[in-house]
């Protein structure tokens, strides 16, 4: 069996932005990153991985680091920043990116006005359900199996 | 989020219907009855599986059939449903698999409204998506699939491709299909490769045909794999292939494959309220868990038969222990698995078309980090303690 986990272990090796930069493709130096980035949430490794102030941000980085961009898409400030908190950053999941989840949602600086932001959506067709309006939503027979759980009471 | 809670985490694979507009030449899904989950079997399942006990995230996958057949108003009441259901929507997550023919932009506008993911099956240019998807009168699909397509872009409605490999795409060539998705917009794409039925596996000719097209199918990844990391566009995600990359490098798979044990994590619901692991499993009876209607999704996440099926699982996976890639694949699709030990075969391995996809992956990945650290007065990967594998 192959040693695997060395593989995990020699994104370390890239222990300076330009060692980063050298790897030639943006996929795979975005892959590490995201490792680099795993690490760092950990405090196991530091990140090699800087992007400074006026360097345009690509996409995918920008959404994923949460990096702040002017309207051209180049980055405000250094990346990260100095003394930057971790929650700075966050892993964005592949699946999920399009709808805003990610796997660490809570850690991301507008994680509250993500939450409130689906919540109030969603409550508005809960609103659209209340209770004396459920008549208007659902057949009566229908009504008949929500009661049957115990999901409404009228 | 944690690893306890993602321990309760379940995704229901609900087949909602079964009729549907087209008739693909692939399709292994097709059946008389045209029945779809009704709303007494859809309160059942929705309202025990979201009052589960410790119940985490849970995913509802709308599947067909074609599930926008049921029109909009079907999966309103759905939606309303789980509203009534559980104080906290954000631990719900839905998901439409639909092959977008029928999309237009009130469907679009309902996605975007109620966070509906979406995941479209599309099997790249028209040549190819009119040779093998086409609609059940033979009208060829390919012109309303993009203007589906098209229309959620333009409502800004977040989807991902699942394109199904075939011998015709292969054919295509990977090069081609990269640029056809890349020229429609669409950012994130699935490829899957084709699954037999388990009579279609039955005999050995049949099994080795399959593991010839499985090896096809594992170089047509790894030549995609080339262009996309040539390309240098991280604005596309390949999804196959990102999650080879994240687990390589000590993250997860976004997916069922890679993320080792399903049974008891992902659900298949039949329209008739049969609750199975998965919906490729839908005929296997080992893996076939009753009736939504006689028992609350509680008792069946508790029941002999789940257990049963999670210790049959066990010994499944177990057959990759010993090759290069389990720690990262975990054993990949338990289907694939199935199929495999089913037939009596013995080293899986051997035959796995995620095997050469890991080695190239890893292979590339080391070259370029050991390029990348040879700079002047600096020892070289191979020098140094943790090597290079």
């Amino acid at each position: 069996m192959k040693n695997n986990p060395s593989l995990v272990q020699s994104v370390q090796l890239l222990d300076s932005p330009d060692k980063l930069r050298n790897i030639g493709s943006a996929v795979v130096k975005e892959a590490i990153a995201r490792a680099m980035i795993r690490k760092t949430k950990s405090g196991a490794a530091r990140t090699g991985l800087q992007i400074l102030k006026g360097e345009k941000v690509p996409e995918s980085f920008k959404k994923a680091f949460n990096i702040r961009v002017d309207a051209h898409g180049a980055a405000l400030e250094n990346w990260p920043r100095l003394g930057a908190a971790q929650g700075d950053y966050f892993e964005v999941c592949y699946e999920d990116a399009g709808a805003g989840y990610c796997e660490c949602w809570p850690d991301a600086p507008d994680f509250e006005q993500r939450i409130t932001n689906i919540s109030e959506t969603r409550l508005q067709t809960l609103a659209g359900v209340a209770k004396d309006e459920i008549a208007k939503h659902f057949a009566p027979e229908e009504i008949k199996v929500l009661q049957a759980h115990g999901l409404v009471k009228i | 989020m944690s690893e306890a809670s993602r321990l309760n985490d379940v995704s229901l694979i609900l087949k909602c219907t079964r009729r549907c507009n087209f008739a693909c030449s692939y399709c292994t899904d097709r059946r008389k009855s045209t029945r779809p989950l009704n709303f007494e079997n859809l309160v059942h399942i929705i309202a025990s599986t979201l009052e589960r006990e410790s119940a985490g995230n849970t995913t509802f996958i709308f599947h067909g059939g074609e599930p926008l057949t049921l029109g909009r108003e079907y999966f309103q009441k759905l939606l309303d449903v789980e509203t009534l259901c559980v104080p906290n929507p954000e631990t719900i997550r839905n998901i439409i698999q639909t092959n977008a023919s029928l999309i237009d932009d009130q469907w679009a506008a309902f996605f975007r409204r109620n966070h509906i993911q979406v995941g479209v099956s599309q099997d790249g240019p028209a040549d190819v998506q009119d040779l093998q998807r086409r609609y059940a009168n033979n009208r060829t699909t390919s012109s309303d699939v993009r203007r589906g397509v098209e229309c959620l872009l333009r409502n800004e409605v977040g989807f991902g491709v699942l394109c199904v490999v075939t011998p015709a795409i292969m054919k295509k060539g990977a090069h081609e299909l990269f640029d056809f998705f890349l020229r429609s917009g669409v950012t994130r794409v699935g490829f899957l490769p084709l699954r037999p039925s388990s009579a279609e596996f039955a005999s050995p000719e049949e099994r080795r045909a399959f593991y010839k097209q499985s090896a096809r199918y594992a170089k047509f990844m790894g030549e995609m794999y080339k262009i996309w990391v040539d390309s240098g566009d991280t604005s596309i995600v390949i999804r196959e292939l990102s999650n080879i990359m994240s687990t390589l490098l000590g993250g997860s798979s976004t997916t069922c494959v890679g993320s080792g044990p399903c049974v008891g994590r992902h659900f298949g619901v039949e329209p008739s309220g049969e609750v199975n692991h998965c919906d490729k499993f839908l005929t296997d009876e080992r893996f076939s868990f009753g009736h939504i209607a006689e028992q609350p999704f509680s008792a069946i996440l508790r029941s002999e038969a789940l257990k049963r099926a999670q210790e049959l699982e066990m010994g499944l996976r177990e057959n990759c222990a010993r090759c290069d890639w389990f720690t990262q694949c975990k054993g990949g699709c338990l289907y694939h698995a199935a199929l495999f030990a089913g037939a009596g075969l013995q080293d899986r391995s051997e035959v796995c078309h995620l095997r050469p996809i890991y080695d190239l992956i890893d292979s590339d990945i080391r070259r370029r980090i050991g390029e990348s650290v040879k700079l002047p007065n600096s020892s070289t990967v191979a020098d140094h303690p943790m090597g290079s594998g």
